[in-house]
């Protein structure tokens, strides 16, 4: 395990609504193991950091939650990602990879002989 | 901050608490729960021990309570988090500008005080229903002749109503005063006489036994009364055997048959209620009358009406059931048509309207108040264009911004808002105070829920209304020329002085309307008081002798006042004494109209009867002949003296003294007269007036006392009414009114108007020029470097002063004009509040108009002097 980075909000967001996205319905610990995994544990999400997040993606309309019991039969609240969700993903997305590319010509350029 | 928020996100909570969301709480915590099992669950399953799959499972998921209160922090009301930011924030930006929030709180309470207390008193005098059931079913009925409102009603139509109206249930009653004979000695008590009826029109019932039978109604009938829950719990202990029990009223046994709960009061707080006992009026047509008075009744008739009767279908019935009674009768009562308005509008109806125009006033007020804030806001918003910009250019939302404006104003507004109720709650003392007849004798009249739901509204409006202005300013503002352009004070829109110089002008122009109103009632308040009654009410009282009819015949009631003369004129402080039946300004004994033998009635003739050297104890000027003397008694040649208008009117060749002349069923010799004095009213003009001696008349167990004393009157009362107790121990102190507190109530109305009028019309004025002088001297700031420049450039500084001195008597000049056209629609409306002028006096109109425009020039002056001293080298620094 490296060292454990800070979540970013905005991005937290983003990772929740694509994590959803690929698994469907889950409920707020399979999404927290599942980022958790996916950062390969270079993220750890508590409850703090976690749960607010998701409270704000339902206020916002881009997930939603329901009942239902779980695997090991356990009540447990499962998510599933909505239209608007679906839409504020693909424009998230697309912004970051924007920026992503923007950063790359920077970290691409050379030093140039003066 | 930290603390702050935490408090913020407690009350967001506590909120979500009160619309049950505490429920949501519950979820999130089960959720977490479920969390920390499936964890564990897993931890279990990769082969830990229970401790250890807990251990790292609450490491890895953290404390659970203070997630759950950022889960809550975050669920919490957005919006309301958002508002309390902005008023965090206003309240931080008001408390940096201290003497701007000041001035503003400081006009708003003016402008909301006085609106509250306006409010209070309109509410509790004409809004507030009256305290019986069904308030509104409730009318009082009269007759009317020639549009002029009789308030009675004679008891010819009475009967005819009351027997036959379907739509109203008809009742009488009437005020009447009674003498307890209790333990503690006789005591005067306030009470009514009424019908069998009274009772389902007020729609009371006895809390103990019963009301009027027709029996007790009726003239002979056994003497009864009904004790009101006050009197009986106060004077017999609440006793529940009181009833049939006999209690002495007037020196009469009465038997009690029922006690009336507290919460029915009438006017005069009547204590007990004793039946009517209405004459019964003789056969239309077998009525003659020389004297109306003998021959008629009037009446006090009220009445409720039945189910789907209305205020003018009962009116439409009285009115059938008049012209079939009217062709029984003589000439002189035709044309008679009832009246029907309801009981409010009755007692309230002549007060509503100068109250409403009162209220009208602060309304004004408050509007100028909100104009002169909008555009010291404006100025504020102008210096704070930068900031604005830059909190646009850092991504705030223009409508947050304009909300961030709008909530300055509104946190303004309710700081001036309380700071106003507490002016209202002193100021409706002096008010009340200051009015004694017309409104001080309304019940508990204060702040209660409406007054503060109305205040609340208030402040919440001016917030928006002077708030809105610079909050659209600010939403509509440009970041890069905003930032552009550099210091705060450098360019300003035209847009914006415009609409400065528009508020000051309305301003101006409202003042005056206003300044006009204030100006008539002020004419005519002198004009008032500057009127001769025709007597001297210093030093003057009267003292009302009413002897219970029951024991005092006028036959004995004669030696008791001969008697009570003489030791009144021997007291000591008491320069002279005599009776009078109709005292000035107090109407009249009766009035007298002859019709001659062609049918020509004569116009009305008040008389008063009055006592030996009358005029002199009044102090009205004989102008030929005699007064009354002792000599003037019954047996001897009947005499009477005339005023000097009803001198003119019978004898308008010569002279009256000596002249003989029909009157009363007499022929009379005329030995005086006398000049004017005012019997009805002050504003009225004098009456025909003949003076008859009270010797030569029928004797009357009520007459009037006049005493003119040494000193102020109310010092000889205790030894009147020690002189009227020794010669008959069971009557009760008489009331003593000095003369000079009957003059002040005739112009109380008058006084009550002209100090709130003025006193508005003056703030509103001085709230006017405030505002001039505040949007000149913004002008000389904004324009310091064009002044700077032209004085650089060699021009006279008196020009520089003449400059800023024309712009404010251009504006006071323009709201002057527009202030004048106001007041000729406005002053309409205080038409009913002049008296002796017409309302579109022009020394008034010039008056108002003039006084606003030095005030202006003056307002003017001080900043086109500080503009005549501009140095030109510091103001082009400055930039």
């Amino acid at each position: 395990m490296g060292e454990k980075l800070d979540v970013w909000q905005g991005t937290l967001a983003l990772m929740v609504l694509r994590t959803l996205e690929v698994l469907g319905p889950v409920h707020g610990y399979g999404i927290a193991r599942r980022i958790e995994e996916t950062s390969k544990q270079r993220i750890a999400l508590n409850y703090g950091t976690l749960y607010p997040a998701l409270i704000k993606l339902e206020q916002e309309g881009f997930i939603k939650g329901a009942w239902a019991a779980s695997e090991n039969n356990r009540r447990a609240k499962y998510y599933t990602i909505t239209a608007a969700g679906r839409k504020q993903l693909a424009r998230e997305t697309r912004e970051w990879q924007q920026t992503a590319d923007l950063m790359a010509a920077f970290f691409a350029l050379r030093p140039e002989a003066t | 901050m930290t603390v702050l928020r935490r408090w913020i996100a407690r009350i967001t909570a506590f909120v979500h608490g009160l619309a049950g969301s505490s429920r949501a709480d519950d979820e999130t915590r089960e959720e977490m729960a479920a969390h920390l099992a499936m964890h564990i669950d897993e931890n279990l399953r990769r082969g830990m021990s229970p401790d250890e799959a807990r251990r790292t499972a609450l490491l890895s998921t953290g404390g659970m309570t203070a997630a759950a209160e950022s889960v809550r922090e975050q669920r919490g009301i957005p919006l309301i988090e958002s508002v309390m930011g902005d008023i965090r924030y206003a309240a931080r930006a008001l408390a940096a500008k201290p003497s701007y929030s000041i001035a503003v709180i400081l006009t708003l309470a003016l402008g909301i005080g006085a609106n509250s207390a306006m409010f209070t008193i309109v509410d509790a005098v004409v809004m507030r229903p009256l305290p019986y059931p069904d308030p509104d079913r409730i009318v009082s009925i009269s007759t009317s002749s020639k549009g002029e409102d009789h308030g009675v009603v004679d008891d010819v139509n009475y009967a005819a109503w009351r027997d036959n109206a379907r739509s109203v249930t008809l009742t009488v009653s009437s005020g009447t005063d009674g003498v307890f004979t209790t333990e503690a000695g006789p005591r005067q008590l306030p009470g009514m006489m009424a019908s069998t009826t009274y009772f389902s029109v007020y729609g009371v019932r006895p809390i103990m036994g019963r009301t009027f039978t027709a029996e007790e109604d009726r003239r002979g009938g056994p003497n009864v009364v009904i004790l009101h829950e006050g009197l009986w719990r106060g004077q017999f202990g609440g006793d529940k055997s009181i009833l049939g029990s006999t209690v002495t009223i007037d020196g009469e046994p009465h038997t009690v048959i029922g006690v009336l709960p507290a919460w029915f009061t009438t006017t005069r707080h009547a204590q007990y209620w004793v039946p009517y006992r209405m004459r019964e009026p003789a056969a239309p047509g077998a009525l003659t009358r020389t004297n109306p008075n003998v021959a008629t009744f009037y009446h006090f008739a009220y009445g409720r009406l039945r189910d789907g009767a209305t205020v003018e279908s009962a009116r439409a019935e009285l009115a059938t059931i008049t012209k079939r009674v009217e062709v029984t009768r003589d000439a002189d009562w035709r044309g008679l048509t009832p009246v029907v308005m309801t009981l409010r509008d009755r007692r309230f109806g002549d007060r509503r309207k100068p109250l409403l125009l009162l209220f009208s006033a602060v309304g004004i007020l408050l509007t100028v108040a909100c104009a002169n804030l909008a555009n010291l806001s404006l100025a504020r918003a102008a210096g704070r264009r930068r900031e604005m910009a830059v909190r646009l250019a850092l991504g705030s939302g223009r409508w947050r911004l304009a909300r961030a404006l709008l909530c300055e104003s509104t946190l303004l507004a309710s700081c001036g808002a309380a700071l106003g109720l507490v002016l209202a709650k002193v100021s409706i003392g002096y008010i009340v105070h200051l009015s004694p007849t017309s409104v001080g004798k309304v019940e508990d009249i204060g702040l209660n829920s409406t007054v503060w739901l109305f205040t609340f509204a208030v402040a919440l409006l001016t917030g928006l209304a002077f708030g809105i202005a610079p909050a659209v300013a600010a939403a509509r503002g440009d970041v890069n020329t905003l930032l552009a352009s550099g210091g705060p004070r450098s360019t300003r829109n035209r847009l914006q002085h415009a609409t400065q110089r528009f508020l000051v002008v309305a301003q101006l122009a409202t003042a005056l309307v206003l300044l006009t109103a204030a100006g008539l009632v002020t004419r005519t308040l002198m004009r008032v008081s500057s009127i001769d009654p025709g007597f001297r009410a210093e030093h003057l009282a009267a003292i009302t002798l009413d002897l219970p009819r029951s024991r005092y015949t006028p036959a004995r009631a004669m030696p008791l006042f001969d008697a009570l003369l003489a030791r009144v004129r021997a007291l000591p402080g008491v320069t002279d004494a005599t009776f009078v039946h109709g005292t000035p300004l107090g109407g009249m004994a009766f009035a007298y109209t002859t019709t001659d033998s062609a049918g020509h009635k004569s116009p009305r003739i008040d008389v008063v009867e009055a006592g030996s050297d009358y005029f002199r104890v009044i102090g009205a000027t004989l102008l030929d002949g005699r007064g009354f003397d002792s000599t003037d008694r019954a047996g001897s040649e009947r005499v009477i003296v005339l005023n000097e208008m009803l001198a003119h009117h019978l004898f308008p060749a010569g002279k009256a003294t000596g002249r003989t002349m029909p009157f009363d069923g007499n022929i009379v010799r005329v030995v005086g007269v006398v000049k004017n004095v005012l019997q009805r009213d002050l504003e009225m003009a004098p009456s025909l007036v003949a003076y008859a001696p009270l010797g030569q008349s029928a004797a009357s167990p009520y007459t009037t006392l006049m005493i003119r004393t040494a000193g102020p009157p109310s010092a000889v009362g205790p030894s009147i009414t020690q002189a009227l107790q020794s010669l008959d121990p069971a009557l009760a102190a008489p009331a003593m009114k000095p003369m000079t507190d009957i003059v002040a109530e005739a112009i109380a109305p008058r006084q009550f108007t002209f100090v709130l009028l003025g006193s508005f019309a003056a703030l509103a004025a001085v709230l006017a020029v405030l505002g001039l002088y505040g949007v000149l001297a913004n002008l000389v700031a904004d324009r310091t470097r064009e002044i700077g420049i032209r004085v650089a450039l060699g021009a006279d500084p008196r020009r520089v002063t003449g400059l800023v001195l024309g712009q404010g008597a251009s504006l006071a000049i323009v709201g002057v004009l527009l202030g004048l056209g106001g007041s000729v629609v406005a002053v309409r409306a205080v038409r009913s509040l002049v008296y002796g002028m017409s309302v579109y006096d022009p020394w008034t109109f010039a008056t108002g108009a003039t006084v606003l425009i030095l005030v202006s020039l003056a307002a003017s002056y001080l900043p086109a002097r500080r503009a005549s001293r501009v140095d030109p080298i510091i103001a082009l620094r400055a930039e």
